[in-house]
């Protein structure tokens, strides 16, 4: 089945698709949100503030910048053309989390008082 | 058989300008927006799957707060999340090599990472599984 030559460059697709999507943002963004949150919990049991503070800015990051403008929001409207943005702050903060996860879990082995 | 591309017009080009990255939307043409947003999915699972990584890591890191557990866990705990950083970087670098054969009609490239996700997990496993029973029975 092909799509219909519209006037637009990207028409918008028309079915699921698009929700789909929206909802795989939904999923991504939130479980990045809570896994920022998990990983600044555990920095204050290994006491390490600086990491701790640093996971909760990464949460307060991602929440603000892709709840509050999301991509899911411009998947339902229609207005979806920007994709590399959003892609680039939620991967390099999942990144940032990875790299602080990392310094958490190596304190215990150079710090095994904390 | 689906059409992948569309024809281009003066707004499409136009607008193929101003969209990010000039690299991605600079070459072929517009492709069926339900194989774009399949991607863009396909990206966000593997971000997912890196955020699922680090999680892994930061539970280990969180039990070791809790019980006294040997150096191995927290190393084993640490190349879990620096392994899930790497996949969260390389669904970017995927999306755009996936993007791009979708706009030229190429055949897509192969998930290099899935063959090296999944041994890595196994070999994980099977660590964690001998040490387990090394621990039993020492």
């Amino acid at each position: 089945m092909s799509s219909p030559d519209e006037g637009p460059e990207r028409a918008a697709p028309s079915g699921a698709q698009p929700e789909r999507t929206a909802l795989a943002w939904h999923r991504t963004v939130m479980g990045t949100v809570v896994g920022s949150l998990l990983l600044a919990m555990t920095a204050i049991r290994t006491h390490a503030p600086v990491l701790a503070i640093a996971a909760a800015g990464v949460a307060v990051y991602v929440a603000l910048r892709l709840m509050v403008a999301s991509p899911a929001r411009s998947l339902r409207v229609g207005t979806h053309t920007q994709v590399w943005p959003g892609l680039v702050r939620i991967a390099w903060s999942v990144a940032c989390l990875g790299a602080l996860g990392a310094m958490t879990a190596l304190i215990r082995v150079w710090a095994p008082w904390s | 058989m689906v059409n992948l591309r569309k024809q281009d017009g003066p707004s499409a080009d136009e607008d193929r300008d101003a969209r990010r990255p000039a690299a991605v939307y600079g070459v072929g043409s517009e492709p069926d927006a339900r194989f774009s947003l399949a991607n863009e999915r396909t990206a966000l699972a593997w971000v997912r799957t890196g955020l699922g990584l680090v999680a892994g890591g930061v539970a280990l890191t969180s039990f070791s707060t809790f019980a006294e557990v040997p150096v191995l866990l927290e190393i084993v705990a640490a190349i879990a999340c620096l392994a899930g950083a790497s996949l969260a970087v390389y669904a970017l670098r995927s999306w755009k090599h996936h993007e791009i054969a979708l706009r030229t009609g190429s055949p897509l490239p192969a998930p290099t990472a899935l063959p090296l996700l999944v041994g890595g997990v196994v070999a994980m496993a099977l660590l964690l599984t001998g040490y387990a029973i090394a621990s039993i029975l020492g």
